[in-house]
């Protein structure tokens, strides 16, 4: 018996053979189909591969001629990437991870046009960083503001008097109130009538006689009648003073308001226009802000289509298991000093042109799922040729701790930035820089951003461009700016970075500023300072002029009082005087009279008192001597009575006995 | 199904060789009760297809032990497990784990090395007890069987002509 069947030995060699064959023809065609239209749905547009070869030997892919098509622009691709080697991990495919280890992509190109426009993926996303960027916005109000520095006072007098304007319409509107309130007390004052009457009364009262108190009292109520008609009158006139007093005080005051409206609006001239370091600062930002900002809007631009790989790179969950009714069983897993992830990238190499010089982005050890003992991702992005790097940028992805700790180091020199034109302080300056240095560490611990980027610019060189008002000075300060320094302090999170721009530029400009501008500041201020006096001149004398009339009537109104007062009250008063006095002559006569008739009864009252006394002590010995009488018969009655009495007993004592001798003897 | 079921009777009653269909049934074995989808089990196949065993009868066994295998994947489960906690192996499996082939063989999967170590430790004894009992059964059933009325009856079925015709 043969033991080999033949037949099945040339069948299974036919079969892989066959797989083989289909594989070598028709594999590189649909992986090319696969990769373009998993391309655009991704992309949003069209992603053409020109070639796709599958190698046996290493295993893997070497695409060619891959063009990503920019949706915002279709005439241009966002990214061209002339050749990706990728060499896999055969047998981890088996266990379902992707290990890749090699990676080369050379050759990035970004925003290249298109031989023909791209087509749009059925569904299009939202174009992501389009919309505007809050800091550059920032940063254009910002150069705004600077460009208002120092305009001509002419034309900024009447702008900036609005306090002063306020103070003297507020003050206006308080006179005007004081004059109504002063002319409406003046009505309420005793006018020439009423004075007239007062007179009047007086001269009658003066033509009183006075020859007796009864005419005195009668003259006395008659003057306590007027002097409660002049009170009355008084109490008016107070009201009528204290209110016009108010009025003149209000007045007096809002007219001091309008003593500080000048000051407010001077305070908030050198706070608009200021010369300090705060402004000598704006003007650091703006020379580093809108290329700064531009690449951070394309940094951001590429995370977000970056985003949706790295979240599948953080989720490294285990497929599920396909449905079966048998036992799964349990995998038992051993130490491995390199495990492999469900996606791993061992090794990748990114080259690409920019800036006219070569860059490479070097990625190791990239994977998902990683955990404390995984080693960190490396990363490294290298500006320049081998030890000529000019910019090296070492990066670090790490977990320590359960916490995601990312490193970044920065190392630059001869770092070129473009020359610039920015409008400050209403002047166009140009400023070329030569190359700079650049060093620094950004630390991402769980997201959250901390570090500082220091740029050295060795040399520079300002230029005015135009005429402006500061142009004559600030051409003059920034001559002598030669060296500075541009610190950019990073905080907030991965996702929403925030940078603070720091920078020595604002001490040195603002030195130099301080000693050419001065002059030309404190010139500025000086006509400004006539400009705003003039002008606060000018707006407070309808105010003036309306309380000097208000303080004329006060005085007139007053005069008014005191004439009142002199031809009235002073009569009345001399009336009320010489009444008193023929008043207490009167009393005094009667007090004197009244005394000796007090005197005389008092006599007469002792007299009458001794006499009565005499006879009541007649009268009471004659009593004792009756009642002596009287008691001397009582007694001698009382005796007689008793001795009756005794003998009358002594009888009825002697009938009984004899009775009862009688008795006996009987 | 039951075209296979009569290929393993005319088999049986044929004069292919019991070694043929008792390796059919042994590479069945393994195949069947060890998970389906493991890489040992393309070198099953291919034996299957390269050697000159019964293909039939593999098949047929092979469902056959798929259903077994229900039964028995707790008791493979505990075997693999046993073996691959031993303190005295953890050294081996661990030099194994470090390479991808072994890895890919998925040897650290309970029931696989457990199903398989017992399949490979059955095999033999497997092939021998399917030969004898093929042996058995022509010696002494195969005469009887084909008496009973039966079996006359449905060798007569125009079914089992048919069945005969064409596959010649």
């Amino acid at each position: 018996m043969k033991m080999f069947r033949w037949s099945g030995l040339i069948g299974f060699v036919v079969f892989t053979g066959l797989l083989a064959l289909i594989g070598f023809f028709f594999l590189d065609g649909w992986l090319k189909s696969a990769l373009e239209s998993a391309g655009m749905k991704l992309n949003g547009a069209e992603v053409n591969v020109a070639k796709v070869d599958f190698t046996l030997s290493p295993l893997g892919f070497n695409l060619e001629g891959i063009e990503i098509a920019d949706p915002d622009k279709l005439t241009h691709n966002a990214l061209v990437l002339s050749q990706v080697k990728v060499e896999i991990n055969f047998l981890q495919l088996f266990l379902g991870n992707v290990r890749i280890n090699d990676l080369v992509v050379s050759d990035v190109q970004t925003d290249i046009l298109r031989r023909r426009p791209a087509q749009l993926a059925p569904v299009a996303s939202v174009p992501v960083g389009a919309e505007e960027n809050a800091v550059v916005a920032a940063t254009a109000e910002k150069a705004k503001a600077l460009g208002k520095l120092l305009p001509s006072p002419t034309d900024l007098v009447s702008e900036q008097t609005r306090s002063t304007r306020d103070a003297v319409a507020q003050a206006q509107s308080t006179i005007d109130s004081g004059r109504s309130t002063v002319a409406a007390s003046v009505n309420d004052l005793p006018g020439d009538a009423a004075l007239r009457d007062y007179k009047e009364r007086i001269a009658a009262l003066k033509n009183m006689p006075l020859d007796s108190l009864a005419n005195v009292k009668q003259s006395q109520a008659l003057v306590s009648a007027l002097g409660s008609d002049i009170a009355k009158d008084k109490i008016r006139i107070e009201t009528v003073k204290r209110s016009m007093n108010g009025a003149v005080n209000d007045s007096k005051q809002a007219l001091d308001a309008i003593l500080s409206g000048p000051e407010a609006d001077w305070a908030q001239l050198k706070a608009d226009y200021p010369l300090n370091k705060d402004s000598a600062y704006k003007i650091a930002e703006l020379l580093l802000g809108e290329a700064f900002f531009n690449k951070m809007n394309q940094a951001q631009y590429w995370y977000a289509k970056a985003k949706p790989w790295i979240a599948r790179l953080q989720s490294d969950a285990e497929p599920e298991a396909a449905v079966s009714d048998r036992l799964v069983g349990q995998v038992v897993r051993f130490d491995h000093p390199d495990p492999t992830a469900r996606f791993q990238l061992d090794q990748s190499l990114l080259s690409f042109v920019a800036d006219q010089r070569p860059w490479q982005l070097t990625v190791g050890d990239l994977a998902s799922g990683r955990t404390n003992t995984t080693k960190p991702v490396l990363i490294q992005l290298r500006r320049g040729d081998g030890d000529a790097a000019s910019l090296l940028v070492n990066g670090q992805l790490d977990l320590i701790d359960d916490q995601r700790v990312d490193t970044f180091d920065l190392a630059g020199k001869g770092i070129d930035f473009a020359a610039r034109q920015i409008n400050m302080a209403g002047t166009n300056l140009a400023w070329t820089p030569e190359p700079a240095n650049v060093s620094g560490q950004l630390t991402a611990v769980d997201g959250e951003l901390t570090g500082l980027v220091s740029i050295l610019f060795p040399s520079n060189r300002f230029s005015v461009v135009d005429g402006g008002q500061t142009a004559k000075y600030l051409q003059t300060a920034l001559k002598t700016v030669d060296e500075f320094r541009v610190d950019i302090a990073v905080s907030g999170t991965l996702k929403k970075p925030s940078f603070a721009v720091m920078s020595d530029l604002d001490n040195k400009l603002s030195a130099a500023l301080r000693d050419v501008a001065q002059a030309e500041y404190e010139a500025w201020l000086s006509s400004m300072k006539v400009a705003l006096d003039a002008e606060i001149a000018r707006l407070r004398q309808p105010a003036d002029a309306a309380f000097a009339q208000l303080s004329d009537k006060r005085d007139a109104v007053e005069q008014q009082i005191k004439k009142f007062e002199q031809e009235v009250e002073a009569e009345i008063r001399s009336l009320e005087e010489q009444l008193a006095n023929e008043r207490k002559r009167f009393e005094r006569a009667a007090s004197e009279a009244l005394n000796a008739a007090k005197d005389q009864a008092q006599a007469e009252l002792d007299a009458a008192q001794a006499k009565v006394q005499a006879e009541l002590e007649a009268n009471k010995a004659k009593a004792q001597a009756e009642v002596d009488a009287a008691r001397q018969a009582a007694e001698a009655e009382k005796s007689r009575a008793e001795a009756a009495a005794k003998k009358a007993a002594d009888d009825k004592l002697k009938a009984e006995a004899n009775k009862l001798t009688n008795k006996i003897k009987f | 199904m039951i075209t296979m079921v009569l290929k393993l009777l005319k088999a049986l009653n044929s004069e292919i060789g019991p070694w043929q269909i008792a390796f059919a049934g042994a590479l069945a074995l393994v195949i069947g009760l060890t998970p389906l989808w493991s890489v040992h089990n393309l070198v099953i196949l291919l034996l299957a297809f390269v050697l000159r065993v019964h293909l039939a009868t593999f098949f047929m066994f092979w469902a056959l032990f798929t259903g077994l295998a229900y039964l028995l994947d707790p008791w493979f489960h505990q075997i693999g497990l046993y073996w691959l906690t031993q303190a005295s192996l953890n050294e081996t499996w661990t030099t194994m784990y470090q390479q991808d082939f072994w890895q890919v063989m998925h040897f650290n999967h309970s029931k696989t090395l457990g199903s398989l170590i017992v399949t490979v430790l059955a095999f033999l004894p497997t092939a021998l007890l399917f030969r004898l009992g093929i042996i058995r059964y022509r010696a002494s059933m195969m005469p009887w069987l084909n008496k009973l009325k039966v079996m006359q009856v449905l060798k007569g079925s125009r079914f089992y002509q048919l069945y005969e015709r064409v596959d010649g």
